[in-house]
């Protein structure tokens, strides 16, 4: 414990020297900016910044990546509750709760409660980082895909209870979104899926595209000329950004069960911080007493979420620091760059290299704390947009959709998806179903198909795998229980209310 | 809408078969190794369950009123997207922001026409300051006739 405490502080100091402690605040930054803004991602970011890098040393480099990385987890959620605009795929899961809390003129507080819940989310994760990523590192050597495979759909199957309304009707979007993420190339063989001859559905649909048409364009539709769902608020006090005693008090405890969900998922490799948001939410909405407050503007559906991603953004680190396996693609170029700069991550780098892991430890609670105070200031900001008319915004939503969708790849075909997913994802909102699971499904169903087909290689084609090793076994049963339960629950309710 | 549970559940199931049967013309291959047409015709199948279970249940149920479907929103932000898709490689970023705002701006019972003008010209310069210079992004600013 001495030991730690010690490489701690050894962390912090060069966390503190001037030049490291630049790079992290560019880093976090930037990775906020990239946060907010739809269509440019984590991925896109670290790639631009990356020839930067290689004039530095190895720790200033790789502490702004990694700033870069955990930095857009504050910001996907800004866009998410003023504008019901996900930033990235976990953020879709705070729009649930916090855009309607905006809606409310609680803008303020679901955004300030976000920041708190980011850095608590964080701080938490670090020290589950600290502690356990020895005893991570062993237990995920036991997982083979088919470990993989269950769990990855337990993760899909528990998101399905997010959405207000029906769950069997979440599960059915979910599927969808699955067969959505299975057009394109499927990579076992090359072969072309679902393509119909056109040249830039090869790669799939673009996810930016899906997000944006289900979630900003739907609202967008749902909100002209409707005075009922805009909220015009006259004043905005200090006293209206800050949340109320209530509102802390009921943030406890999912801020605990977030932090635990999130740093699971996150030291998986194969999962992270968009399955970790999305079954936070749907355990504070299971264990809620009142459940039906959620995707109204429930503090408690805004908190878990939020505390999940950056814990699951922390923990992430795990695996790829320890094993050198990468939780998802972002880490993969979090690890190219470590390798770029002669560092291999492993068991042996924390022995070999302590001052680049602890000045990275280090630079995890600096930056944190960096972005913990930048956003606060930053609610006040952000909040004056609440107060402009939505018939003043909505054109400028739009257009950030479409500039936005656009420039990923510089393809028009990109944003003609969107325009398909809010035509076809607005007519499914009106007729009842929720769209964040089918963003999951979409994002999650190439790994999920990926897990399956290499289990069963390995395997040697015996489907039973699934079921005899322990560990898989035991996730699978997690997936027949719940799977009963939402046919249960779905039977069981002759009234529901809308999403 | 009475049954929209069940609609919505039909929907899908009849989606979820399409899939299935689409997916026929991929390699299923063997259980050793599974082709590409595996996954889709399982998650095809089993989206046309659930869908159907949906329909069913939906059947029984009768929902709450459903919120009004804005059929005219839809119809201007689809167009105005589907516009913008047509637009933006011969026109550039400017020029194709400043028509697809105004395009937007027709569903707006209350503003005037010099205002949805002056609204789309500020929004246009805005748009391009942002991505193309402020983010570096490499999108055509203008119209391919003057570049």
């Amino acid at each position: 414990m001495a030991d730690t405490v010690a490489n701690l502080l050894l962390g912090l100091e060069v966390a503190l020297r001037p030049m490291v402690l630049f790079y992290v605040v560019v880093g976090v930054g930037f990775g906020m900016i990239v946060g907010v803004l739809p269509g440019i991602g984590a991925m896109a970011a670290i790639a631009l910044l990356l020839p930067i890098t290689y004039y530095l040393d190895p720790t200033s480099a790789i502490v702004m990546i990694a700033g870069i990385y955990y930095g857009t987890a504050y910001g996907g959620s800004t866009a998410s509750i003023l504008l019901n605009v996900p930033g990235k795929p976990s953020a879709a899961v705070t729009c649930l709760d916090g855009y309607p809390m905006a809606r409310q003129g609680r803008g303020g507080i679901a955004l300030l409660m976000t920041a708190v819940a980011s850095f608590v989310g964080a701080m938490v994760g670090l020290v589950v980082l600290l502690l356990f990523a020895p005893i991570i590192a062993t237990f995920s050597t036991r997982l083979g895909p088919s470990e993989y495979f269950s769990l990855i759909l337990l993760g899909l199957i528990a998101s399905s209870s997010i959405a207000s309304g029906s769950q069997l009707k979440s599960l059915a979007m979910m599927i969808l979104g699955l067969v959505i993420g299975s057009i394109g190339t499927d990579v076992g063989s090359g072969t072309p899926r679902f393509h119909f001859g056109s040249l830039s559905l090869r790669d799939g649909v673009s996810i930016v595209a899906i997000a944006m048409g289900l979630f900003a364009l739907t609202e967008v539709v749902r909100g002209i000329n409707n005075v009922s769902s805009r909220h015009v608020s006259d004043r905005f006090t200090f006293r209206s950004m800050l949340p109320t005693l209530d509102d802390w008090r009921r943030s406890v405890m999912p801020a605990v069960r977030g932090s635990g969900i999130g740093s699971f998922f996150g030291s998986m490799p194969g999962t992270g911080m968009d399955v970790g948001a999305f079954v936070a939410y749907g355990v504070e909405k299971r264990v809620s007493k009142t459940p039906e407050r959620f995707g109204k503007g429930a503090v408690e559906g805004v908190v878990a979420p939020e505390v999940a991603n950056n814990a699951a953004a922390q923990t992430a680190f795990v695996p790829t620091l320890t094993l050198g396996i990468p939780g998802d693609a972002v880490m993969a170029l979090v690890l190219g760059a470590l390798i770029l700069h002669g560092i291999t991550p492993g068991p042996r780098l924390i022995t070999e290299e302590p001052e680049l892991f602890w000045g990275l430890i280090g630079s995890f609670i600096i930056g944190n704390l960096v972005l913990l105070v930048m956003n606060i200031p930053l609610v006040g900001l952000w909040v004056k947009i609440l107060a402009v008319p939505f018939r003043l915004l909505y054109p400028a939503i739009v257009i950030l959709v479409c500039v936005g969708v656009y420039s990923v790849n510089n393809n028009p075909f990109d944003v003609f998806m969107a325009a398909l997913f809010g035509l076809g994802g607005y007519v499914f909102i009106w007729l009842g179903f929720g769209m964040a699971p089918l963003l999951l499904g979409v994002v999650l169903g190439p790994m999920l198909e990926e897990r399956f087909v290499r289990a069963l290689v390995i395997a040697r084609g015996d489907p039973t795998v699934f079921v005899t090793r322990p560990i898989s076994a035991l996730f699978i049963g997690l997936c027949v229980l719940l799977l009963t339960w939402i046919v249960y629950d779905s039977m069981r309710t002759r009234r529901e209310t809308r999403p | 809408m009475k049954h929209q549970d069940a609609v919505g559940g039909g929907l899908l199931a009849i989606l979820g078969l399409a899939v299935a049967l689409y997916a026929q013309r991929y390699d299923m291959g063997t259980m050793r190794r599974i082709g590409p047409g595996a996954f889709p015709t399982l998650a095809g199948l089993s989206l046309a369950v659930v869908g159907a279970a949906v329909f069913l249940i939906g059947l029984t149920k009768q929902t709450e009123a459903t919120e009004k479907f804005r059929g005219l929103n839809l119809l201007v932000v689809t167009a105005s997207v589907l516009f913008f898709t047509l637009v933006i490689k011969p026109l550039g970023v400017l020029v194709t922001v400043f028509l697809t705002s105004v395009l937007l701006s027709t569903v707006d019972r209350d503003i005037s026409n010099r205002e949805r003008v002056f609204a789309s010209i500020f929004l246009s310069a805005a748009v391009t300051v942002v991505f193309s210079y402020l983010l570096g992004l490499n999108l055509p600013v203008w119209p391919a006739f003057l570049r």
